[in-house]
């Protein structure tokens, strides 16, 4: 009796633990793979001081990709050889655990010596005195394309280098549109209604193995194509440029266009939009259409294996002249106010974007080049997809809508409200005038804006 | 509580000679300074910090009681208690009953127990790491394992998330939580073997089946280990933050759905750089915890029982 108890009870086991070990195999996880500093070059550089300059360790932190780091770690290997007493020491991290790394960092009196900044943060370390005043140290900027070194500026202070320039871009997966025998419209005449519908035809085609666009109702930076298209601005001087009748049409648009079956369903597309680019919609060929910035073509063409197409957003109107881009800095470089090295700190940043050999390692990972000069040297030796980049750069120059301005204090959070507010949307829990209001409302309370 | 008993302990030890003492404070000093250093000090900085302003960037500047009042007008503090208080009230006694019941089916003398228990375990050791978390975004994401299998008998949407819907994805984080029983049952199962076989022998004598046995003499006996599990269980749980973190990839979202109490606190601190209102959000949680711990004392003399 006791015998076939336990016999029963060894087979139930089994059971059980066969079906954890199945859920355990299930799926395909891939592992995170964090962005390991690369320790191992930075001891090597320590072995190698120089006897005739005064050894310098600087600290060098930047957001990225594998591909970003390799780059950088071979600029910095370049400088090497001209700089032998100075060893960078690199930290890298992904985006979004990057600022509560640097917040910690520069709270705990340890700032980096050269910091990756963004726009959606500048603000917040520039007015708490965490950045030096590039101009004050005679940051070289002659050469620099129109716009970018003000894009720097907070309070009128050059608190921030612009590394590369991008801008807003539609990016077309041929293979979707070739699969549902669609083709691909002109970008200069579409309008956000032929996009609507070209967006459903797809879908349909696809029988539910594809989906028509990337649903774009809580991407901040698409969202702001369409505040710009209506005359309003995301951000200003002092506080938001738009108001919750503004952002509505938004909120309707992408809410009538899913419930159309021109985008994925809600909870997928809520999915979507906190997945790494790499296993995102567009990078594993489940959307015809995305929003990216236009430095990212090169990471979502590798992530595809497809050709990729570079497409102006659409406009209202049906004419590019009204499509109100803009070229943005993809991202910048700051000094930590606190460098004990200003001078060495100069050099470091003045040889990121103004080198032409090292601008040539860098091609548009981090944007176009903001160097006139290294712009014109590098863009013969670029490969196809870099050069399709600078291309399109180059043909919008002539539609770019003026105004706007980095974020104050607290705008950073933009997007994460912009999505409590959306996710209901699309879900049905609130309706759009709703959510717009609750948008503006916590935006401005985060900004300290009555 | 448990380092002031250490202390009172050493002091008595010092009357019998000073020699004695010096030995056993050198012995003692890498813990102390840890106490020091890593739980005090932070503790009492965090104490001192929720009184104040403290943008992170810039130094903090005292501002009262400000950041307590305010808690009580925030919506979103009331959304992550509501949320954590689920957790615990739900996920605790689920993962409990699961960890009881797999330690009694383990606690037969079976062939290969070691190897059962260690299986058992084994989602204990990776159930908080971020990579399981990152494997149930693929389990219970669009076109995961779930929703594809389901799809297969035509029960759910092979699109459907159940990680981004916010009807169903605090209960994949339950789910989690329960799946990593390992603890509570190694316990259980240490706990069972202290009962003594007599017990079971007599009572079989008299003819009570195993269900009356189990009723009769494992339960009651087996209350003081329930007991700690609970209390140590209902902490833990509180504190919960890496499943929701990367789950939602730091967001608590869809619409705040996962936003537990530490990772609001979190949130608040290294996100939204207000570490004197992340402080008191601490030290709020510190009250609520120790009100559950107290309440969880004051019933247990009700139904723990000790077989001295």
């Amino acid at each position: 009796m006791i015998r076939s108890h336990s016999k029963l009870a060894t087979a139930l086991m089994g059971g059980l633990a066969a079906g954890l070990l199945l859920t355990a195999c299930g799926g395909s996880a891939e592992p995170s793979s964090t962005t390991a500093a690369s320790s191992a070059a930075s001891t090597a550089a320590e072995v190698a001081t120089s006897a005739a300059a005064e050894p310098i360790t600087l600290r060098f932190i930047w957001w990225g990709n594998d591909t970003r780091n390799a780059l950088t770690q071979q600029v910095i290997d370049l400088y090497k050889t001209t700089h032998p007493n100075i060893t960078i020491e690199t930290e890298t991290a992904d985006f979004a655990t990057y600022w509560q790394k640097l917040s910690t960092q520069v709270a705990g009196g340890d700032a980096p010596d050269i910091i990756q900044m963004d726009e959606k943060y500048l603000a917040e370390y520039a007015s708490q005195g965490a950045l030096l005043d590039l101009e004050s140290i005679g940051l070289d900027t002659s050469d620099w394309a129109e716009g970018t070194v003000d894009a720097g500026r907070f309070d009128g202070t050059l608190y921030a280098a612009t590394f590369g320039v991008n801008a807003p871009v539609f990016l077309a997966n041929t293979s979707v549109f070739e699969k549902a025998g669609v083709e691909i419209p002109d970008d200069t005449t579409w309008t956000w209604e032929s996009f609507a519908e070209m967006a459903k035809q797809i879908q349909a085609a696809g029988g539910g193995e594809y989906y028509g666009v990337e649903n774009l109702i809580g991407v901040d930076g698409a969202s702001k194509i369409w505040l710009r298209q209506q005359g309003a601005q995301q951000f200003t001087s002092d506080g938001i440029g738009f108001t919750a009748a503004d952002i509505q049409p938004w909120f309707e648009y992408w809410k009538q266009l899913m419930d159309e079956g021109g985008t994925a369903p809600a909870t997928a597309t809520i999915e979507n939009q906190t997945t790494a680019v790499d296993q995102a919609f567009l990078g594993t060929n489940r959307v015809a259409i995305g929003f990216q910035w236009s430095n990212q073509v090169n990471a979502v063409q590798n992530a595809s294996g497809q050709d990729i197409l570079i497409l102006r957003p659409p406009t209202q109107t049906g004419n590019a002249a009204d499509g109100h881009l803009w070229y943005k800095s993809s991202m910048y470089l700051s000094a930590g106010a606190k460098t004990k090295y200003p001078e060495a700190v100069k050099e470091f940043i003045e040889f990121l974007i103004n080198d032409p050999d090292c601008g040539a390692i860098l091609g548009t990972e981090r944007g176009v080049p903001t160097n006139l000069k290294v712009r014109e040297a590098v863009a013969p030796q670029l490969d196809a997809a870099n050069t399709k980049v600078i291309e399109f750069m180059d043909s919008i120059a002539d539609e770019l809508g003026t105004g706007g301005s980095v974020p104050l204090p607290g705008g950073g959070q933009s997007e994460t409200i912009q999505r409590r507010a959306t996710d209901a949307v699309l879900l049905g829990d609130l309706d759009p005038a709703t959510a717009a209001e609750q948008f503006v409302t916590e935006l401005k309370a985060e900004m300290g804006l009555s | 509580m448990s380092a002031l008993n250490e202390l009172a302990n050493l002091r008595q030890v010092s009357d019998k000679g000073k020699k004695q003492n010096k030995t056993a404070f050198i012995f003692l000093a890498p813990w102390l300074a840890g106490l020091v250093l890593i739980t005090a000090a932070p503790l009492v900085a965090s104490l001192v910090l929720s009184f104040t302003d403290y943008p992170l960037l810039k130094a903090p500047t005292f501002n009262g009681l400000d950041n307590y009042i305010k808690i009580f007008s925030d919506k979103r503090f009331r959304k992550s208690l509501k949320v954590t208080l689920t957790y615990v009230l739900v996920s605790t006694p689920l993962q409990l009953a699961l960890a009881l019941a797999i330690a009694v089916l383990l606690n037969r003398g079976m062939k290969g127990l070691a190897f059962y228990r260690s299986i058992f375990y084994l989602p204990s050791l990776m159930g908080s790491s971020v990579a399981i978390a990152m494997l149930w975004r693929q389990v219970f994401g669009s076109q995961g394992l779930v929703s594809t299998v389901l799809a297969k008998f035509g029960l759910a949407d092979p699109a459907q998330s159940w990680i981004a819907d916010p009807k169903t994805s605090l209960v994949t984080i339950i789910l989690l939580h329960v799946w990593t029983f390992g603890s509570p049952m190694v316990i259980f199962l240490a706990g069972l073997r202290q009962i003594p076989m007599m017990y079971y022998e007599a009572a079989a004598v008299d003819g009570a089946n195993k269900w009356t046995q189990f009723w009769n003499i494992t339960m009651p006996l087996l209350t003081p280990v329930i007991f700690f599990n609970l209390v140590m269980q209902i902490i833990g749980a509180f504190q919960s933050f890496t499943q929701a973190f990367v789950v939602s990839n730091g967001t608590g979202g869809p619409v705040d759905s996962t936003l537990f109490y530490s990772l609001y606190v979190y949130q608040q601190g290294f996100v939204q750089f207000r570490m004197g209102y992340a402080s008191a959000l601490a030290w709020v949680l510190v009250v609520i915890v120790g009100a559950f711990t107290a309440v969880n004392f004051f019933f247990s003399k009700y139904w723990v029982f000790y077989d001295d």
